[in-house]
């Protein structure tokens, strides 16, 4: 089971369309330029982004960063200036038939908490045409969440629970998650991700997750893009992540050659010098001391820490 | 078609479950309150009906042609004209707003249902779905009086039996909820306007709303020296105090042309803001 779940992850797009057969990853999302503003904060600064069809994406920034008016734009709930493509349309024009394709949870607070989750069922199986209410009742059969209490007055885990088995019964391309755990425990946070991977994703699905809970969901990702300002400032693979960066925990005696060979990001741990290089070769590394791919969220930090020391540069060379 | 029969028919269910307590809690207090005044009345001051009285009545409705009679029953529900515009105004004031305030509205953006059919749902429910829920109320009303002076008024020999006041309900019940929805339609301005602060409120949007009359009002009168707004605003809050027409005359009419195209600017803004009021 977990190889083959380890297989659909990463071989996004390999159940999907036709270029896909051939060899080309179709892109479910293109997005050029777009830029969005609320008075004079930049929320978006000319973002540029392609989302291949069958991948797990982490959208990955700081408070602020843009995260939530990025899937915000993709999802069309608010207008954005730039080029935009979303399942082939645009959210702008067509966002409710782009909801056929799409589904989204932006956090664990916002179903209706008036409707009990029964009537939460009707409601969906006669609005939305893709919903299969059988595998809606069959997903919550598995959980402890009762038919006839209103939202209000289950847990945010039931919330969550209840959310997911709705999304997980509509047969959409696009699934976006926007902090989708959060205030969970970590229980119902382990057992949201797990039913996302063993009963939702089949390869043939796009996936994007927003959340600072990086460590989490870093081992469903296929794909990586850190956003910083408005500014998608990283998007790869996380193939390509472990080809190109490298974390060492630099051996004592090896100090000044690691700091020569120009570090993207270093810091101590328990007297231990340990760095992150991008774009050098591995076997140049390896003989500093213990070499390995570092976290995402490692790499998160090393890289927004890159960002800021280039801009603060910048700024005295203007000075 | 069938199917976006189903999906509109889905989000107007939606609008009476969400809003049971409003939509059935107000009809019931108005007829309680109806009927306890009828029944105080009539077994109070006005217990010993004078043979006289009751001829008077039973010639009111028993002899006339339906048609003309019924003019008596529709009277009798004249409070509940004023009822359904307030029911309908305070829906229209929270629908929009409720969403966005328990942040149930990303879910409802979640499903494939367009900005403008969500705001439609709203405006046939104030139109349409408002007053069918008081229509058994006010035939419960109209019924519950003429049936029970119906024995005494065929006793003083007026010839109005229960048949006939059964009738007469039926009848003013399918006027009145004929007159309420046409009201409903030449009132779409105000509806468009109750929905356009609706969306667009960030707290308080019954006091946006009737701010911003008062405001247009006064604005005329200072820089125009006109009080065209005020006599249109009361021209087309009339269902307060209950417009009998003619009805086809009435939906063919120009009056009724500027409404619908006054209240499709304004519930084009109400689903423009419901979408990008962020």
């Amino acid at each position: 089971m977990e190889n083959s779940l380890l297989d659909r992850r990463t071989a996004p797009g390999a159940a999907a369309g036709k270029g896909v057969r051939e060899g080309k990853r179709e892109n479910i999302v293109k997005a050029r330029g777009l830029r969005k503003s609320y008075g004079k904060l930049r929320a978006l600064d000319g973002v540029e982004l392609n989302i291949a069809t069958g991948s797990i994406s982490g959208l990955i920034g700081p408070n602020g960063a843009g995260k939530t008016t990025v899937l915000k734009a993709l999802l069309g709930l608010i207008d954005v200036q730039g080029d935009l493509e979303v399942a082939g349309m645009d959210p702008r024009a067509a966002r409710h038939r782009l909801m056929d394709e799409v589904c989204f949870i932006a956090d664990v607070g916002i179903l209706p908490g008036w409707m009990t989750s029964r009537q939460l069922l009707d409601h969906v199986e006669r609005v939305h045409f893709r919903f299969d209410r059988d595998r809606a009742e069959k997903l919550l059969a598995t959980t402890e969440i009762p038919a006839n209490k209103r939202i209000r007055a289950l847990s945010k885990g039931m919330v969550t629970q209840l959310h997911l088995s709705v999304v997980m019964a509509i047969d959409a391309s696009l699934l976006v998650l926007d902090e989708p755990t959060l205030g969970l425990d970590i229980m119902y946070r382990k057992t949201f991700y797990d039913r996302l991977l063993n009963d939702y994703y089949d390869g043939r699905r796009t996936i994007i997750i927003s959340t600072h809970q990086v460590e989490e969901i870093e081992h469903l990702l296929t794909h990586l893009l850190f956003i910083d300002k408005g500014r998608i400032v990283l998007d790869l693979s996380l193939q390509a992540m472990a080809e190109h960066y490298v974390e060492v925990a630099v051996d004592p005696e090896q100090r000044e050659a690691a700091r020569r060979l120009g570090p993207m990001h270093s810091r101590e741990l328990l007297g231990q010098l340990v760095c992150i290089y991008g774009g050098v070769a591995r076997r140049q590394i390896e003989v500093l001391g213990e070499a390995r791919t570092p976290a995402v969220a490692d790499l998160f930090v090393a890289r927004l820490a890159g960002e800021k020391g280039r801009q603060s540069e910048g700024n005295q060379h203007e000075s | 078609m069938k199917a976006e029969m189903t999906r509109f028919g889905a989000l107007l269910r939606k609008e009476v479950r969400e809003h049971r307590n409003l939509l059935w809690i107000t009809p019931t207090v108005v007829s309680l309150l109806l009927l306890l005044i009828f029944f105080l009345l009539v077994l109070g001051p006005l217990q010993n009906l004078g043979q006289s009285a009751l001829f008077w009545a039973g010639s009111l409705l028993g002899n006339p042609p339906l048609r003309s009679a019924v003019a008596v029953p529709l009277f009798a529900a004249m409070p509940f004209a004023p009822a359904i515009f307030l029911t309908s105004i305070i829906y229209l004031t929270v629908c929009l707003y409720q969403d966005r305030k328990d942040r149930s509205f990303l879910f409802w953006q979640s499903m494939p249902v367009s900005d403008w059919q969500a705001v439609m749902a709203r405006v046939v429910t104030a139109v349409f779905v408002i007053p069918a829920v008081f229509a058994p109320f006010v035939l419960l009303c109209l019924l519950c009086p003429l049936l029970y002076l119906a024995p005494a008024m065929a006793d003083a020999g007026t010839g109005f039996a229960a048949g006939r006041a059964l009738l007469l309900a039926l009848d003013a019940s399918v006027l009145f909820w004929c007159f309420t929805w046409l009201n409903g339609l030449l009132m779409l301005p105000v509806i468009g306007w109750f929905l356009l602060f609706s969306a667009y409120s960030k707290r308080v949007p019954f006091l946006w709303a009737l701010g911003s009359i008062f405001l247009l009002a006064l604005l005329e009168v200072w820089l125009l020296d006109s009080i065209w707004f005020v006599y249109w605003m009361n021209w087309t809050t009339r269902a307060l105090v209950f417009g009998y027409g003619d009805v086809p005359a009435t939906l063919f009419s120009y009056d009724m042309l500027v409404a619908l195209i006054l209240g499709g600017v304004l519930l084009t803004g109400a689903a423009f803001m419901r979408r990008f009021n962020d």
